[in-house]
């Protein structure tokens, strides 16, 4: 990916972070989500990204060995090796020496990954402390010779005393960017697949626990009649949460049925098994296909097809009341260590939803694992065996739904680039780590 | 190392071929060639393209608004919310559409339905046949922009059959006195003639206020009024009026199938002496007019009114509406169909249903005078239908007991606006069937002997005060096509609506109580 960042033009490069053998990582899926600060807007310019993507996966050897081959294709391109390592300077000092031999322009050393690395002793735990600050990086200036970056973490609140640390440290500069903690949103879907995850809950606005929530900008917005609005829904949640038969609905959005622009896509029999998207030669074929059995069929003979309005629902169990309801996803928000990573997914794209536009298959280029090939004549993507379920494909998707996460079948063993046997050192006994 | 690791393997290279690559040079491919590529990806009809593929059997729904939550979303965000919306003024029904619109941008589908439902019961059924670009549409100022207005029928047929899949039923509004409180002037019968639109908005306005005697009299086996027997499944399917129906009836309103108004059924005079407290006539304008030329004409033929043939349309292809088995027309052949309102063109899709090959909406003005509104118009000419303007039928051409063609004559209008015939300019035009659309008017001597004592204007129609919806005689009020102001199924369910005000009005004063001066009809509200 480096490789074609540098084909394409782009001047400099970092590493994903990597680290010793024996502080290898093993990923959780879903992990990288679109934002709720894009409201509807679903597809490009997103205006945020949730994710819990932890460092790399692949060996530290894996990445020397690919710095070596792009500094020789590449000499006039910067490479930097993003590395972490937990609060120890044998550690720190054996990482930064073997990644400066392989060739590498700069370290940058990431004190700061939000999740996953903290609970160890790594990335945020290290990056909140300044005495820590300074020492890794004095240990890391002491052992090598090409620049040295501390990557910081906005996750404190005086960044400016964690770059004086730094540069206390002798650190050549500092990476003023990364990851927000934060909880942007409660769905119930997630929930169900993995663990809720938001980590370190900073509820934005009081979400998931508070017993009164103030909607200053809703107003800001609009005007004061919200407020019925807000009071009709929210009876109305609490109504649906009690009626049995509306239990795979979202709130008050029913699950979503395959359809192109609203309207239920036909089964055709004349053409089952057959892919064909919605333009050209296919929409043709689909239209002859819908017209042969329309003319064929014997419209309507009597009663088939109403679905009938009566009996209405009712509630089968008693309608919560609003106090039930505070701080029921609670028990949903933890550390990441609380969460499963044996229960994996992968993503499955709705053939008859997709409006083949492709960005799912241009995010996981170029940004994700090229687990989604793209067929040049019908442009309908597929999810290969390479998918990791990282979830980036259904964050760009425009259309809702049409790619969902799937319970993983068969059992996630991550692509460590090198193996680590190949390297002569001990295994590590966990390759498939557990938090 | 046998291969570099930071190159992708062939495989993979393969895979991303499709990626975007970064242009070093101009492209070159001919001209011809394009031609012919554009043609795979093309996702609209082709230019050019004279037949659609065939609609025979086919009742999907056509509509442009329809919309996925996705759509919804995404109109409703954009929405301004703006203060005093002129869409609201625009409404016959006075809708609150800027509250409901914010509602479906809260994922509030259910406070959106409330919304429609309190202002409009038929809610569901105008946000898919309402000529919104002529009502809300037509005021949204967004239009002011160059992204255009809301699409504000979509957004409510969007919301109402969100709450239309929660199958809540509606209830009266608790805030208000129980019905066993009330005086025995809300117990009083009334009765409304023909399940339409008009009658079905004013018993639900009605039963809401806490009414218990209301007993609707429908001449067919199904309900539903135009809705149900012209407006056609791929426009407005009848599980949508099933549904505004059964909300209806969880109010407890009666409806009593096969009753009509006529010297041989129900009378205003039978009416009164069985002491009902007032009666709304809702039965709209059941004779086709008919020109001499039709004369002796019939099915068997291959001549159609508009009332003889959706009708038939309709009780085939609408599953649940009557339990009749029947076919489809076969249309095969030429059809033409004449008028130009929106009848007319709804003539013109089925008569594709029914297997015509191929048809024409033939009409005595220009294009810029058609009657029926653009998104009707839109929808024939997309499915291939062709326009004759300028003619007026003079004859119809009849071979061996069947019908061969038509002859017209050029219209044309003069300096001073008339519109002449020129009988010198004929043109003979060859059909197989002819469908004939051009309106509707109360005729029938059985109707209008049952309708005495009431007085009627010159046009054949009963005189009716437009604020009060009274009729001549102060207890029997008349909406909806009828009534001679509602064009449109909208504007006939607020004529439902202004009556029930209005008959709550004279039930309350004729038994000594008042009502307050400012209109306030109960919201809906539901279990």
């Amino acid at each position: 990916m480096m490789r074609r960042g540098f084909e394409a033009g782009w001047g400099f490069a970092l590493t994903k972070t990597f680290s010793l053998d024996k502080d290898l990582v093993t990923n959780v899926s879903p992990r990288i989500v679109r934002g709720t600060t894009s409201g509807y807007t679903f597809g490009p310019g997103q205006g945020s990204f949730l994710n819990i993507e932890l460092i790399s996966e692949k060996t530290a050897a894996y990445w020397c060995q690919s710095i070596k081959e792009l500094k020789q294709d590449f000499p006039d391109r910067v490479v930097i090796a993003s590395i972490m390592c937990s609060y120890n300077k044998d550690d720190w000092t054996e990482l930064a020496q073997t990644a400066e031999k392989s060739g590498a322009d700069a370290l940058e050393l990431n004190l700061s990954c939000p999740h996953g690395m903290g609970e160890r002793g790594m990335g945020i735990a290290c990056g909140q402390d300044t005495e820590l600050v300074r020492n890794i990086c004095l240990w890391v200036k002491e052992a090598t010779k090409i620049p040295v970056f501390a990557k910081l973490t906005p996750n404190v609140t005086n960044i400016a005393s964690i770059a004086i640390a730094a540069h206390e440290g002798k650190a050549d500069g500092v990476t003023a960017t990364n990851t927000v903690s934060g909880l942007m949103g409660l769905k119930k879907k997630w929930c169900g697949l993995a663990k809720c995850w938001q980590s370190p809950a900073y509820n934005l606005r009081g979400g998931a626990g508070a017993s009164v929530l103030q909607v200053g900008s809703a107003v800001q917005n609009q005007d004061l009649t919200v407020v019925e609005d807000y009071k009709s829904g929210l009876k109305a949640l609490l109504y649906l949460s009690s009626v049995d038969q509306l239990q795979d609905w979202d709130g008050q959005s029913p699950p979503t049925f395959s359809h192109q622009k609203g309207k239920p896509i036909p089964s055709l029999s004349g053409v089952l098994g057959q892919k064909l998207p919605f333009f050209g030669p296919y929409l043709k074929k689909r239209e002859e296909s819908l017209a042969a059995q329309c003319s064929t069929s014997n419209v309507f003979s009597g009663e088939t097809g109403l679905e009938s309005n009566r009996p209405a629902y009712k509630a089968t169990k008693p309608i919560p009341a609003i106090a039930e309801m505070i701080g029921k996803a609670l028990s949903m928000i933890g550390d990441y260590g609380d969460m499963d990573n044996t229960e994996q997914v992968v993503a499955l794209i709705d053939e008859g939803m997709c409006i083949n536009c492709g960005k799912c298959y241009m995010t996981c280029n170029d940004s994700g694992y090229q687990a989604i090939t793209f067929d040049p004549e019908t442009h309908l993507p597929f999810v290969t065996d390479d998918c990791t379920g990282c979830t980036l494909c259904l964050s760009v998707c425009p259309i809702i739904d049409c790619i969902r996460m799937k319970p993983r079948t068969t059992p996630y063993s991550p692509n460590r680039g090198v193996p680590v046997n190949a390297t002569g050192r001990v295994a590590s006994s966990t390759v498939l780590v557990t938090n | 190392m046998a291969f570099p690791l930071s190159k992708d393997v062939v495989d993979i290279e393969n895979l991303m071929s499709l990626n975007p690559k970064i242009r070093r040079h101009a492209s070159l491919v001919s001209s011809s060639a394009t031609k012919q590529n554009k043609k795979h990806w093309k996702r609209n009809t082709e230019k050019g393209c004279s037949t659609c593929t065939s609609k025979e059997g086919n009742f999907e729904d056509i509509k442009h608004t329809t919309l996925s939550e996705r759509g919804a979303l995404k109109e409703a965000a954009r929405c301004l919310k703006c203060a005093d919306a002129p869409c609201q003024k625009s409404c016959p029904t006075q809708l609150d559409v800027k509250s409901f619109i914010t509602s479906i941008a809260n994922k509030n589908y259910y406070g959106a339905a409330k919304a429609i439902l309190s202002d409009n019961p038929l809610g569901l059924s105008c946000g898919m046949v309402c000529p919104t670009s002529d009502l809300c549409v037509g005021g949204c100022n967004l239009a002011a922009t160059e992204e255009g207005p809301i699409n504000i029928g979509g957004l409510q047929q969007f919301a109402v059959e969100m709450f239309k899949s929660m199958k809540i039923s509606q209830i009266r509004d608790p805030n208000l006195p129980k019905i066993a409180d009330l005086p025995d002037s809300y117990r009083k019968p009334i009765a409304l003639l023909g399940c339409g639109p008009a009658s079905i908005s004013c018993a639900t306005f009605l039963a809401r206020l806490g009414y218990t005697d209301l007993t609707i009299f429908e001449k067919r086996n199904y309900i539903g009024g135009l809705s149900s027997s012209e407006i056609p499944q791929y426009r407005l399917p009848y599980s949508v009026i099933d549904f505004e129906v059964e909300l209806m009836k969880d109010l407890d309103v009666k409806i009593e199938k096969g009753r009509h108004l006529g010297t041989d059924d129900l009378t205003l005079s039978k009416m009164k002496s069985s002491g009902y407290g007032a009666i709304f006539i809702g039965i709209g304008l059941p004779n086709p007019k008919r020109i001499p030329i039709f004369e002796g004409l019939t099915e068997a033929m291959g001549f159609y009114t508009s009332k003889d043939f959706l009708p038939i349309v309709a009780q085939v292809s609408k599953p649940g509406m009557c339990h009749c088995k029947a076919a489809l027309p076969s249309l095969s052949g030429r059809v033409i169909v004449l008028g130009a309102g929106d009848t007319a063109f709804d003539c013109a899709t089925s008569a594709l249903r029914c297997g015509a090959r191929k048809v024409y909406v033939a009409f005595r003005r220009g294009f810029t005078n058609i009657r029926a509104v653009p998104e009707e118009m839109e929808l024939a000419k997309e499915e291939k239908c062709e326009f004759l303007p300028f003619v007026s039928p003079q004859k119809v051409l009849v071979k061996g007991g069947k019908i061969v063609g038509m002859e017209f004559a050029q219209t044309e209008q003069t300096d001073s606006g008339e519109w002449e015939e020129d009988v010198e300019q004929i043109r003979r035009l060859k059909a197989d069937f002819i469908i004939s659309a051009f309106g509707s008017g109360l005729t029938d001597p059985q109707v209008t002997k049952a309708l005495e004592p009431l007085k009627f204007n010159t046009w054949g129609l009963p005189e009716v005060n437009t604020v009060t919806m009274q009729s001549s005689e102060p207890w029997v009020f008349c909406g909806g096509d009828l009534a001679g102001v509602a064009q449109t199924t909208v504007e006939s369910v607020n004529d439902g609506k202004q009556a029930a005000w209005y008959i709550h009005k004279h039930i309350q004063e004729t038994n000594g109580l008042s009502v307050p001066k400012e209109p306030c009809l109960p919201i809906s509200t539901h279990q």
